[in-house]
């Protein structure tokens, strides 16, 4: 017990955002993941990468909560989160986008930015059932909010579209936009390029830095697109069967074995 | 002025209300179709409730009826059982009368956070299972307690319904109601229905919102339920019987059940349609069904069809510095 706290005090004291320590999860006789060690210091761009089925996603679901790990601890700003429910980690600062797009489809754009401004609301339900002043100047607070934030994005002129009607690429930003509505601190993004041809991964890489940059943000992303990953992100996990296989600069993951084994087979070559 | 514009819905309803009083004082309508109006407000208002649980949150409530009995029994044990309504005086009466109409509100919302709690864990289906069996349990119950009369019916309710009162509760759960769907407990609401997971990544506390618009629902059905109590002046456990919570359903689907202007035309024109049918004697419910098959083949979004009344939807200034002038790019 004394151990874990003085981990976790140390963990505040170097300035760690998030401390991933031996996590695993077993689905009945499957280990999903296991031994999963991860460290992200704030204001850094991390990816993690693996072949299919390596867990990753998996690994994402249990950051934000939406699985609970049956092993190993999670370390948010000094909290220990196992056991957290999603929205509690949501509002502890941890935010995703999904690998396919998990938009509110029937809404419009604005709305899909409103709802995730929910945390921020102060007033009560009484206030909401009268429509009382204070309601109605933090509804107008909202909205003007939504609409910065849209603006930023460069999603404003769609604010009043269905969000299912955008293509597809500034679906996947409305998605990215959502998340950063919940003031993170931590962004998760889960195949941000997936869907995207080689212009738009171009556009994604500048955004994600400019994001980063924008919003005081760390970043952590799975992405099967190479060289994306070896672009942007200053720290590379590699997964494969549910295990770390190397972790390190893109310089060192590019010349690493084992990463090479996993991808290519034995004897290959990036 | 935009002051004034907000009142016109009110006023509208006191325009409507004092325009039926006085076309049954002139003796251009019976007292048969004020009590017909009576019915339709009364069931728009459990219809609302319903609308807040399917149409809003996405859940698959179908025990409506049993909200409306909880409210509609104790509300009449308030007014009949607490106190002796021949011995009230004129000033005591309407006092009584909300009074019962707040336990009833009080006593059916409770119901609501007892069934619901657990079982809004539940997805689909089993919400639906869960909730048909809480409006037959309750009507076994009903039956077993004598002093409400059990199985042969609670008698002597005191008629303190009257159009006006039901015209004014009518016209606050509508307000109500416009106003939460309108604010971020509504929108919390409408993001379970999309995509619950991506609701709770955003932050919000699903189970809690799931909890609390069962309850508000419940909570109006109990407050149309006194008021029911109260026009019919006698209430027999059989009236709230599964295919009564079934019609609920069916005026909220055939209304509409995405917009609340749906949900109250539905269970309106619903309610006086086989009314005005009655000329066809044995043929009535045969023409009524007809009529909602062809409307669910004709015209499958309900009789509003997804639009809303102007007034149902309040509007909010944005700011122009929030988008600085100009769009975009």
């Amino acid at each position: 017990m004394t151990n874990n706290t003085t981990n976790i005090a140390n963990s505040v004291l170097n300035g760690r955002l998030l401390e991933v320590e031996k996590l695993g999860i077993r689905f009945g006789g499957l280990q999903a993941v296991g031994e999963f060690d991860l460290h992200l210091d704030a204001g850094g761009l991390y990816g993690i990468i693996g072949p299919n089925g390596a867990g990753k996603t998996t690994v994402f679901n249990m950051l934000t909560g939406i699985y609970r790990p049956t092993e190993g601890r999670i370390v948010f700003k000094g909290k220990e989160m196992v056991g957290e429910k999603i929205h509690n980690f949501t509002a502890a600062g941890v935010a995703r986008t999904f690998q396919n797009v998990r938009l509110f489809k029937n809404l419009t754009v604005l709305e899909n930015i409103e709802i995730a401004l929910h945390n921020g609301v102060e007033y009560g339900l009484l206030s909401a059932f009268f429509r009382s002043s204070a309601m109605r100047k933090k509804e107008e607070e909202i909205l003007d909010e939504a609409s910065a934030l849209l603006k930023r994005l460069g999603l404003l002129s769609y604010s009043e579209k269905k969000a299912s009607s955008l293509p597809y690429g500034l679906q996947r930003r409305l998605e990215i936009a959502r998340a950063l509505a919940t003031s993170p601190t931590l962004l998760l993004l889960d195949e941000p390029a997936a869907g995207m041809n080689p212009q738009e991964v171009d556009q994604l890489a500048q955004d994600i830095r400019w994001i980063k940059e924008e919003f005081g943000l760390t970043v952590l992303l799975i992405e099967h697109h190479m060289a994306l990953v070896m672009e942007i992100c200053d720290h590379i996990t590699v997964m494969n069967f549910g295990r770390t296989i190397a972790d390190g600069a893109p310089g060192e993951i590019r010349n690493n074995r084992m990463v090479v084994e996993a991808y290519l087979g034995k004897g290959g070559k990036f | 002025m935009k002051g004034i514009k907000s009142y016109i819905p009110a006023l509208g309803l006191l325009v409507f209300y004092l325009v039926c009083i006085q076309l049954r004082q002139a003796g251009y309508i019976k007292n048969y179709w004020i009590q017909i109006l009576m019915f339709a407000l009364i069931n728009a208002m459990v219809t609302l409730g319903l609308y807040l649980i399917n149409g809003i949150t996405g859940q698959f409530s179908i025990g409506q009826a049993g909200f409306v009995s909880v409210g509609a029994y104790s509300s009449g044990a308030v007014t009949t059982l607490l106190f002796n309504f021949s011995s009230l005086s004129a000033a005591a009466k309407p006092i009584v009368f909300l009074l019962s109409i707040a336990v009833a509100a009080l006593v059916s919302g409770f119901c609501g956070y007892l069934i619901g709690r657990p079982s809004l864990r539940l997805k689909g289906d089993y919400l639906a299972i869960v909730t048909l069996a809480f409006g037959e349990i309750l009507r076994a119950i009903i039956r077993c307690i004598p002093q409400v009369g059990g199985p042969r019916g609670f008698t002597g309710l005191p008629r303190y319904s009257t159009l006006g009162w039901i015209i004014v509760f009518f016209g606050l759960t509508v307000w109500f109601m416009r106003n939460y769907i309108h604010s971020s407990f509504g929108r919390a609401c409408v993001s379970i229905r999309e995509d619950e997971l991506a609701s709770e990544t955003m932050g919000i506390d699903t189970t809690k919102y799931k909890v609390q618009a069962f309850v508000i629902g419940a909570t109006m059905a109990g407050v149309a339920g006194a008021l029911l109590a109260h026009v019919l002046g006698f209430l027999h456990p059989d009236q709230f019987n599964y295919a009564r919570s079934t019609d609920f359903l069916v005026y909220l689907y055939a209304g509409g059940a995405g917009t609340m202007s749906g949900a109250i035309v539905g269970a309106c024109v619903l309610t006086v349609l086989p009314e005005m049918l009655r000329f066809l004697a044995g043929w009535r419910l045969v023409i009524y069904g007809l009529l909602l098959v062809l409307m669910m083949l004709y015209r499958p979004t309900g009789i509003c069809g997804g639009r809303e009344f102007p007034f149902l939807v309040p509007r909010l200034k944005r700011s122009p510095e929030a988008i600085g002038g100009r769009h975009d790019e």
